[in-house]
């Protein structure tokens, strides 16, 4: 390829970045907008959107609802997933590949569809508005991520190492608990993640099962943005947009720690 | 490579029951562990999903008919809203790969830091909340928004441009969510090349931009059709997007959908527009499965 | 044998101090080099020799540091790799996937705008020549490694360039179809008359293949010169090692008388060896090849050396013997018919082998 050829597609590049990142990053300064209207640059400079955020009850049981959701459905999903993709790396299953399909249909299913077609069954069940409701649904969506990733952390696993366990004389499971968890640790942490981001985002689904008692703060999100634009939302887009690096942060970190792991020899 | 669970099949049935394998007993248990996952999605989606398509298939006063469908077929402004969607979607589609594919040339040719640079900013969307980054497009689309206001202050355009609340600002949001989506498969495909090819294609004759034309491209193909088909899928369903950035006339399926279950409590037609959609993208999957076996043949000379 | 053959229509190729650096790292150095038409030359030696960075210089991949690449006389230093017209045989065959057979070879008939009934039939006549014909419509990915290679061979050919360039392609194969591949090869090149540049660390396949042998080490050329020449004359001790087997022994020249060379060894003992114009009293290396060797006793003109036996090796087709004497480990070659009376691990045998035999190096 020449150099102009480079140039043009390095430029490009570079729009395209801009075309992906602008939204988000936008937020912050609007976050601190002194005044309530939309409008971009922002006037003035004011802490008082944080302020709203942080006093309003609404908001802050919002907050505190989407993250316990969010933490029980990290814990049940990772364990589920991690057994599930044992079994189908390590185990025996019928129909293989009809299982593979069907855990990945909360991935594959329109967020839309799956939302009412919970809604139909939850309520019957009287789940709609509640906590656990929430969390059983967001486990669903959650489950197949965990399972692909931890998937393809056994699989890069050298399972000699769990052999050489057993040949010392380790039972099974301690073999697992001992040698296996610790090597995939960070691939299980990085599963972890994405459970938990998938939860913490997700507003489709909770739009309808969250009800009006369990709210959670992209559903407030929502409500914030539908005929109005609440000028909070951007205070809180902020405080969302630091976590979401935060955890990109802490996936590139182990990630590292993962490849350094499999550089060491066994 | 695995030993054990993966690499048994059907066919060791039969020698199984003659010589009894001690290590079928210890897969098959820990392919039980399979189970609880399962129950869950069983119970909690594919459960639902077949009660909604059984919904589907009865009319408002209970008894079981194809009322819905006959519906959503004969009054023109369902099929209108139905071609709206797959219209806006089939843009989306062709937007991102007219952006996507370059992107991912270039993505593939960085090095270092610029490598990090790009790979960050096209998985950004998998890192940040869908709302905050519609509430971000709103800004920027908003009369006074930063385009607006920018274009103004330049003296480009004497009246602010209307870019939200109406299927320009539904497109331009849809394109970048779905993005990353487009570039990773094809840049993916990318990666597989042997550069070879293109050196072999250098000394047999053909200039940079043919070798682009005959063999750079053509390889990339399966990549192509994998990014076109997961954009085209997840734009179909989509709601979020169409629903905050979209204006009065920008209704599509979803909200639809939406519309249907929560303003006017119809359950059998939210249930019938629901099973068409699941049914259309559970078709593109598939058929795509089957092309992609058939791609996966191209790849790799040995 | 000879260079050139009767229907010669290949191009003469001349590489004129060829030089490739890398940083510190100089990967070829000052290569002078010439093919003449119908020539088949191989650039031999071990990875990390340049032979293959050499190739990618004419194929116009790598960009020289310095000298030039000239084609019947014209520069091509100038051109991108799609107007050398050179072909190109890459050790991964390098076949597109996504083409037939016949899109495969047909591709730079295609490049060079060359279409319909002329391109059909070139095609075919191409694949008749690597006999593979039948197999226009075949996808490439269904072929055999050797059938892959011949398309490859066929798609450098069809175009007919003047010069073909060919990097270790038989590399991936296994031995009994690397053996017939080279006298596929070998044929081809004569029908056409084509001259060939061949890349390989092969030195049997060199010797097989080659009107001339170029061995390269480290950057440079150490010899070139028909097989023959750089078996029995080599001119370098690396070349005497890489080619053959070889017995190196250190020492002194202490004296000359016409043919003969006279050297004192370190361990002491005196042995003759050719002419050489080395000075005296310079040390030398002598290298004698284990199949000159034998266990007979000394004649006149013959050197000789007590040896005991370390390690016996059947071979099948001959035996080989490490033995200790004159202060380092001697390989003998001995023929299969004296298998029924080979020697026994730790007998002191005499080895002695024709002084004519012997080389020098400074």
């Amino acid at each position: 390829m020449n150099s102009l050829g480079k140039a043009a597609l390095a430029s490009f590049a570079g729009l395209v970045c801009l075309f992906l990142v602008l939204p988000s990053l936008i937020v912050l300064p609007m976050s601190f907008n002194a005044d309530n209207l939309l409008r971009f640059p922002p006037h003035g400079f004011s802490l008082t959107w944080y302020q709203a955020y942080f006093g309003a009850e609404n908001w802050q049981s919002a907050t505190w609802h989407s993250l316990a959701i969010a933490v029980s459905v990290t814990i049940l999903a990772t364990t589920l997933g991690t057994i599930a993709a044992l079994a189908l790396i390590r185990g025996r299953i019928a129909w293989r590949m009809l299982y593979i399909y069907l855990m990945l249909t909360p991935m594959i299913v329109p967020p839309i569809v799956s939302a009412v077609s919970m809604y139909g069954v939850f309520a019957q069940f009287r789940l709609v508005g509640t906590l656990p409701g929430m969390i059983l649904a967001h486990t669903v969506l959650a489950l197949p991520f965990v399972i692909i990733n931890v998937a393809a952390v056994l699989q890069r696993m050298d399972w000699r190492l769990e052999q050489a366990a057993r040949s010392l004389g380790a039972p099974a499971l301690q073999a697992f608990f001992l040698v296996t968890l610790p090597l995939i640790r960070p691939g299980l942490i990085v599963a972890a993640i994405f459970a938990f981001i998938t939860s913490f985002d997700e507003v489709v689904v909770a739009l309808y099962i969250s009800g009006s008692s369990a709210i959670t703060l992209p559903v407030e999100m929502w409500s914030g943005l539908r005929f109005e634009i609440n000028p909070v939302v951007a205070a809180v887009s902020s405080l969302l947009l630091g976590i979401s690096a935060a955890s990109l942060l802490a996936i590139g970190l182990l990630r590292r720690v993962a490849t350094a792991q499999h550089r060491t020899p066994a | 490579m695995a030993v054990g669970g993966a690499a048994i099949g059907p066919g060791d049935r039969g020698r199984a029951r003659a010589h009894p394998d001690p290590d079928r007993r210890r897969l098959t248990r820990t392919g039980l562990l399979g189970l609880p996952a399962l129950a869950f999605v069983a119970i909690f989606l594919l459960y639902p999903l077949a009660l909604l398509i059984e919904t589907s298939f009865h009319a408002k006063s209970g008894e079981w008919s194809f009322e819905q469908y006959a519906r959503i077929a004969t009054t023109p402004v369902y099929g209108l809203i139905l071609w709206k969607t797959a219209w806006v979607a089939g843009l989306v589609t062709l937007i991102d790969l007219l952006v996507g594919y370059p992107f991912a040339v270039a993505l593939t040719r960085a090095r270092g830091a610029w490598r990090l640079v790009l790979l960050a900013a096209v998985l950004m969307p998998f890192w940040t909340n869908l709302l905050v980054r519609t509430y971000g497009w709103i800004v920027v689309l908003y009369p006074s928004g930063l385009i607006n206001t920018l274009l103004l202050h330049l003296g480009l355009i004497a009246d602010p441009i209307e870019l939200v609340q109406n299927t320009a600002g539904v497109l331009i949001g849809m394109a970048q969510i779905m993005l990353p989506y487009t570039v990773l498969p094809i840049a993916a495909q990318i990666e597989k090349m042997d550069r070879r090819l293109l050196q072999a294609a250098r000394s047999l004759g053909a200039s940079a931009p043919r070798t682009f034309w005959h063999v750079y491209l053509p390889l990339t193909l399966p990549g192509v059709f994998a990014g076109a088909l997961v954009t085209l899928v997840l734009s179909l369903g989509f709601f979020v997007i169409p629903a905050l950035l979209g204006g009065r006339r920008d209704v599509l399926i979803a909200q639809l959908i939406d519309f249907n279950l929560t303003k006017v409590l119809n359950w059998e037609f939210a249930a019938a527009l629901g099973t068409i959609l699941l049914v259309v993208t559970m078709g593109l999957f598939v058929a795509a499965q089957r092309w992609f076996r058939l791609d996966t043949l191209w790849t790799e000379a040995r | 044998m000879t260079a050139a053959t009767s229907a010669a229509t290949g191009g003469e190729i001349r590489l004129s101090r060829l030089s490739r650096s890398f940083g510190a790292v100089h990967a070829v150095r000052n290569v002078d080099l010439v093919a003449a038409r119908g020539e088949f030359l191989t650039l031999l030696g071990a990875s990390g020799s340049g032979k293959t960075t050499t190739l990618m210089m004419i194929a116009g991949f790598v960009t020289p540091s310095a000298g030039d690449i000239l084609v019947d006389g014209a520069s091509i230093l100038g051109e991108p790799p799609d107007r050398r017209n050179l072909g190109v045989v890459f050790q991964s065959y390098a076949l597109f996937p996504h083409m037939t057979v016949a899109e495969n070879i047909s591709f730079p008939l295609r490049m060079r705008r060359l279409g319909g009934a002329d391109a059909r039939e070139r095609t075919e006549a191409a694949l008749a020549m690597v006999r593979l014909e039948g197999y226009a419509e075949r996808r490439v990915t269904e072929l055999s490694g050797g059938q892959q290679q011949r398309v490859a061979l066929a798609r450098a050919l069809v175009f007919r360039p003047p010069v073909l360039l060919m990097d270790e392609p038989l590399g991936a194969l296994d031995r009994k179809l690397r053996e017939q591949m080279q006298l596929e090869i070998k044929r081809i090149q004569k029908s056409l008359g084509i001259t060939v540049i061949y890349v390989t660390h092969d030195q049997e396949e060199a010797l097989i293949l080659s009107n001339r042998i170029a061995i390269m080490h480290e950057g440079e050329v150490h010899q070139v010169g028909t097989p023959d020449a750089v078996y029995e004359h080599p001119s370098t001790p690396y070349v005497a090692s890489f080619l053959g087997e070889s017995n190196f022994l250190d020492g002194i020249l202490e004296s000359m008388d016409g043919s003969t060379s006279w050297v004192r060894l370190a361990s002491g003992e005196r042995i003759g060896a050719r002419a050489t114009e080395l000075p005296i009293g310079s040390k030398v290396q002598a290298m004698v090849r284990p199949e000159s060797i034998t266990f007979d006793a000394s004649g006149p003109r013959t050197n000789s050396l007590q040896a005991e036996i370390e390690v016996c090796e059947y071979l099948g087709q001959s035996i080989r013997y490490f033995t200790r004497g004159a202060g380092t480990t001697l390989t003998v070659r001995a023929p299969r018919a004296d298998a029924a009376h080979r020697a026994a691990v730790g007998e002191r045998v005499t080895l002695s082998w024709p002084q004519s035999e012997t080389l020098l190096f400074g």
